[in-house]
């Protein structure tokens, strides 16, 4: 039967029955290890994202810039993507806690992740709260990051209201722009919809981390085609930047073009770092749209391939967002006062290309030095140990030792 | 008490009633309850979704927290986070709550012991606040929302943190026929997970209570769905059926049907305010109303949301959005009465210049928090109460300035009846007047039992019948009751025991203070109609006179001696340039004021120097009669 709405009585016999529950929100055990707590990412979390984190904090306690919470202290606002550990963010917060801030953290975990371990997340993120890492305005959006590409979603409401972030650190595993996405719902697409609003609401400087996986297959060829039309751009308006690029890329190859398309169409090294060099000089286009810059810092790679042969596949990117100059132009010369001093300086494209010729391969870099796997090791326990790990999956990390050591890709 | 020692006091109870047959001697025995209605309650008992947030919130000040943190994932209403930084619990606390839902801790001699009420006074919070929640059902609030929750608790000091996931059943009236009337319901399953603290969190505290999966009809209602609906409808004329709402959280693409685009929000705050200024701008359209003088004031410009920010900020024991009444002061430009115990009218109130109506009054409620304040901050929103009790008149009136009401009030109940009575009633009040309440909604009372109210504003004043519909929505009431009247709250807080004598007292106390009140106010009005008659008439007075002598000197030049010493109230003038006038001999039939310039006027022609003295009062007598009948 139906009535005239066209609403079938199974329709509302439908609508009117509680959620069905499939699996209860019970958290998980911590019992096992996951790929982020290998020696390598905490090389990232404690020299790359901490180490940039630091050196802003200060930057914009020193320029005053910074609101004041509820708690009397500098707010830093952090955008993350904090699995269920929350590692990153025990880290930022400390960084803030030295520098007299607090943090706030801003979180999107895809509900795909089911119950038991969202349940644990809000467990993790509550003892964090509590124990004053991270204020009690923090929150975790219950979406995928890439929703935030809409500006109709409701992710994207969230970013506005809990932004604008002084550090946003995309930490995917997946792919930035998978071949048979069509949409326009990517993790590429959701960098550019998080650049956009911070470029239109953000005072400061901000600092973006970028982690994803990118190989041959995972990644659009149009995408990084159009990635790379920026460097070509770039190379042909200066001659200090394709000479750099050839220097990196391809001295066997007779021109940027040709270069570009035998390393668009290779694997490994080379492909992490041309995508790497687009994905800065694309960031840097839409920076410059509105008179901001971008620094590139010091970034790294590292393998997920299970294929036999090492193959570097995940970029770890760093870039600092320069907030545009203060200076005021005087087109009719009516003041007699300078501009103020003060803005983005520099070539950033030649510093971008420095900086992914500087890419080190971590894999190689911590099976190369016992002191600093065993060093990684320890923190990360300490960590694993706060956010409730049992003991014996502590034990296992010792199993990340060796195998880091080996250089192993698993 | 167990079900086998339940058992056994029945069967003991029937073998004594069976006995009085034979002994003739009547049975005496106390009334217990069964624990079945709990089971109803775990179910959901509440009449709109704001009562479970209200809940939550409510049991996190009863733990001592300062601040409260709601998330309500709007516009989806997917998931709703309510976290709080009060005591937590131990693992025998919760164990305690989970066991004994309706029967709360609070309140009892066991609360000391499980950290739910302070020692020596099982009546106050740890912390020293008055408890707020008595039954133990506020937690199964929830159950309105959802039957999937989580709890994240610990105590300070506790090793232990702990997470129970509780889920409930659909309450089926069916089943528990089946069961015994004494056998214990289970009202759902709870998975509790506990796990040591690093050293570092040892003094952490807090509980926050995790919502998963809302129930869809719950969502709806959150999402205003059935307005969004109407709103879409036409009726017969072909307007919609419903307008749409004013200001409102907005709608996501595919919820009305399955391709309708997103309807975005419309706010009254802008993304970057603060969260006090989002709600001080919430207040201000509140305030605005729907811009249509005829609509009634059910804020209907708002959606549920909103609406639900509203209701939750009059209920909850906060601090007011500009200020507590009691601390009006005595130069604000606000007259203040009493209510008098006796028979007596209201008497104004000598509030001296910069001191508080609380110190004048020596008033408790709305003084300082044990435990340092209550800030309860919903999706980014600080809540505040939103009354505001203006220091001048919003409308002009012979009143003249706002005028309020103020008590102490202790029911006189005797020892000899206090039981009867329910125990003993206390409260403080006040009943604030202006030409006009903004926002309308706040126009009526509100009774705050622990500084908590779950029916909000009642406009009908507990039913007053006296026909006042002009003064009563001129009227701001709050009653702050300190004791009793919390047995005289049904279970679901939103009504009261209209037969306990706590409810009965202070409707009659209030139905008394306000028939004071109008007393007062009408009296105020008739003493300004007065003071504007005096004034009309000296004015009226200063008018004859001018115009008389007006006449006297265009008639005689402005040298001429004035015609007589001045224009007396009281008595017709009888002697106007040396011309004398008999008015000892004449009634007078007008105001002395009307014959004096009359004969002025007459004399200014030489009229009166021809009659007698007595023939002169006369004529002005029969010209006074001829202007005054024409008047």
């Amino acid at each position: 039967m139906t009535n005239d709405n066209g609403e079938t009585d199974q329709d509302i016999a439908g609508d009117v029955l509680p959620e069905t529950l499939d699996d209860t929100a019970v958290p998980v055990e911590l019992g096992e290890l996951f790929p982020w707590h290998r020696p390598r990412k905490q090389y990232i979390r404690h020299f790359q994202w901490v180490e940039y984190a630091k050196r802003l904090i200060g930057r914009l306690c020193d320029g005053h810039s910074l609101h004041t919470g509820p708690e009397g202290k500098n707010e830093i606002r952090y955008l993350t993507l904090p699995g269920t550990d929350y590692l990153d963010v025990r880290l930022i917060s400390a960084s803030c806690a030295d520098k007299g801030c607090v943090l706030t953290s801003t979180g999107f975990l895809a509900t795909e992740t089911g119950n038991p371990l969202k349940a644990r997340a809000e467990v993790r993120q509550d003892a964090l709260i509590k124990a004053g890492h991270i204020t009690d305005r923090s929150y975790t959006v219950w979406r995928r990051l890439e929703e935030v590409s809409s500006t109709a979603s409701n992710a994207y409401r969230e970013l506005r209201r809990r932004g604008p972030f002084h550090i946003v650190n995309i930490d995917a595993c997946g792919s930035p722009a998978p071949p048979t996405a069509a949409h326009a719902q990517r993790m590429v697409d959701a960098i550019y919809r998080i650049v956009e609003l911070q470029l239109s609401s953000s005072v400061s400087g901000w600092l973006m981390f970028v982690t994803v996986d990118v190989r041959n297959e995972s990644v659009s060829a149009e995408t990084l085609e159009k990635l790379t039309n920026a460097i070509r751009q770039n190379a042909t308006e200066s001659d200090a930047f394709r000479s750099g690029f050839m220097d990196l890329f391809g001295q066997e190859h007779a021109t940027v073009d040709a270069a570009i398309g035998k390393i668009s169409a290779d694997d490994g090294e080379g492909f992490v770092r041309l995508f790497s060099l687009g994905l800065a000089k694309w960031m840097l286009h839409l920076a410059l749209s509105k008179q901001w810059g971008l620094k590139m810092h010091s970034s790294y790679y590292y393998s997920t391939s299970d294929h036999p042969h090492h193959r570097p596949t995940m970029p770890c990117l760093a870039f600092e967002f320069v907030p545009p100059a203060p200076a005021l132009a005087d087109p009719f010369e009516v003041t007699n006062a300078e501009p103020a001093p003060g803005g983005p300086t520099g070539d950033f494209s030649l510093r971008a290309l420095d900086k992914v010729k500087a890419m080190e391969d971590l894999d190689a870099k911590v099976a190369g030095d016992s002191e600093l796997r065993h060093k990684l090791i320890d923190q990360t326990r300490e960590l694993l140990s706060e956010a409730g790990y049992a003991n014996a999956a502590l034990a296992k990390l010792d199993g990340f030792a060796a195998v880091e050591a080996g250089g192993s890709s698993s | 008490m167990t079900t086998a020692a339940a058992q056994r006091g029945i069967e003991e109870l029937a073998g004594r009633i069976r006995a009085s047959a034979g002994t003739n001697q009547p049975v005496e025995t106390t009334l217990a309850t069964s624990e079945r209605i709990i089971a109803r309650v775990t179910d959901g008992i509440y009449r709109e979704p704001w009562a479970a947030f209200r809940e939550l919130i409510a049991n996190a000040y009863d733990a001592d927290a300062t601040r409260v943190v709601v998330e309500t994932g709007a516009p989806d209403f997917e998931q709703v986070t309510v976290r709080d930084n009060g005591n937590g619990m131990s693992p025998d606390t919760l164990a305690y709550v989970l066991r004994s839902i309706g029967g709360s801790s609070k309140r009892t001699q066991t609360g000391a012991a499980l950290h739910t009420s302070a020692v020596g006074d099982a009546d106050q919070s740890p912390g020293g606040r008055p408890l707020i929640g008595k039954i133990g059902i506020g937690l199964f609030a929830v159950a309105q929302l959802t039957q999937h929750f989580q709890i994240i608790t610990k105590a300070k000091g506790e090793r232990l943190r702990t997470s129970a996931t509780v889920k409930l059943k659909t309450h089926d009236e069916d089943r528990l026929k089946d069961s015994s009337a004494d056998s214990e319901y289970v009202a759902g399953s709870v998975t509790v997970t506990s796990e040591e603290v690093p050293e570092s969190e040892l003094q952490t505290h807090g509980t926050s209570v995790v919502l998963y999966a809302l129930r869809p009809e719950i969502r709806r209602v959150l999402q205003s769905m059935r307005r969004w609906e109407a709103t879409f409808a036409e009726g017969i004329d072909g307007k919609p059926v419903t307008e749409r709402p004013i200001y409102h959280i907005g709608v996501s693409a595919g919820v009305i049907s399955k391709n309708a685009r997103p309807i975005d929000s419309n706010l009254p705050w802008a993304e970057s305010d603060e969260p006090k200024e989002r709600f001080e701008k919430l207040f201000d359209a509140a305030a605005r109303g729907s811009g249509k003088s005829s609509k009634p004031a059910n804020l209907e410009h708002f959606d549920e949301y909103l609406r639900l920010i509203w209701k939750l900020s009059l209920s909850l024991p906060l601090g007011y959005i500009h200020g507590h009444p009691f601390e009006l002061s005595g130069d604000e430009g606000i007259i203040f009465y009493n209510v008098p115990d006796g028979r007596g009218q209201a008497v104004e109130i000598n509030v001296p210049a910069g001191q508080s109506l609380r110190s004048n009054l020596k008033l408790a409620a709305g003084g300082s928090d044990p435990c340092g304040g209550f800030t309860v901050l919903l999706d980014g929103i600080e809540l505040l109460r939103p009354i505001d009790l203006p220091k001048h008149l919003l409308k002009q009136s012979r009143v003249g300035a706002p005028v309020m009401m103020v008590s102490k009030e202790e029911a006189p109940f005797s020892d000899e009846v206090l039981e009867r009575a329910g125990g003993k009633l206390s409260f403080e009040a006040y009943l604030y007047w202006n030409s006009k309440i903004v926002p309308k909604d706040t126009a009526g009372v509100l009774l705050r039992v622990r500084d908590a109210s779950g029916t909000l504003f009642d406009p009908s004043f507990l039913n007053y019948q006296v026909s006042e519909q002009t003064r009563l929505r001129q009227i701001t009431a709050e009653i702050f009751v300190h004791d009793g009247l919390d047995s005289a709250i049904n279970i679901d807080r939103e009504s009261f025991n209209y037969s306990h004598p706590h409810f009965l007292y202070i409707q009659r106390w209030l139905h008394k203070a306000l028939r004071l009140l109008v007393n007062r106010l009408k009296a105020r009005a008739d003493e300004d109609l007065q003071r504007e008659r005096v004034r009309q008439a000296a004015e009226t007075r200063t008018s004859l006179a001018q115009s008389a002598m007006r006449v006297w000197s265009e008639r005689l030049g402005d040298s001429a001696d004035p015609p007589l010493a001045e224009f007396d109230n009281d008595s017709a003038a009888t002697d106007v340039g040396g011309t004398e006038i008999d008015w000892h001999n004449v009634p007078l039939q007008g105001t002395a004021e009307q014959a004096s310039a009359i004969a002025v006027v007459l004399e200014a022609y030489g009229v009166l120097s021809g009659l007698s003295a007595r023939n002169r009062a006369a004529l002005i007598n029969d010209i006074l009669r001829v202007l005054n009948s024409a008047s």
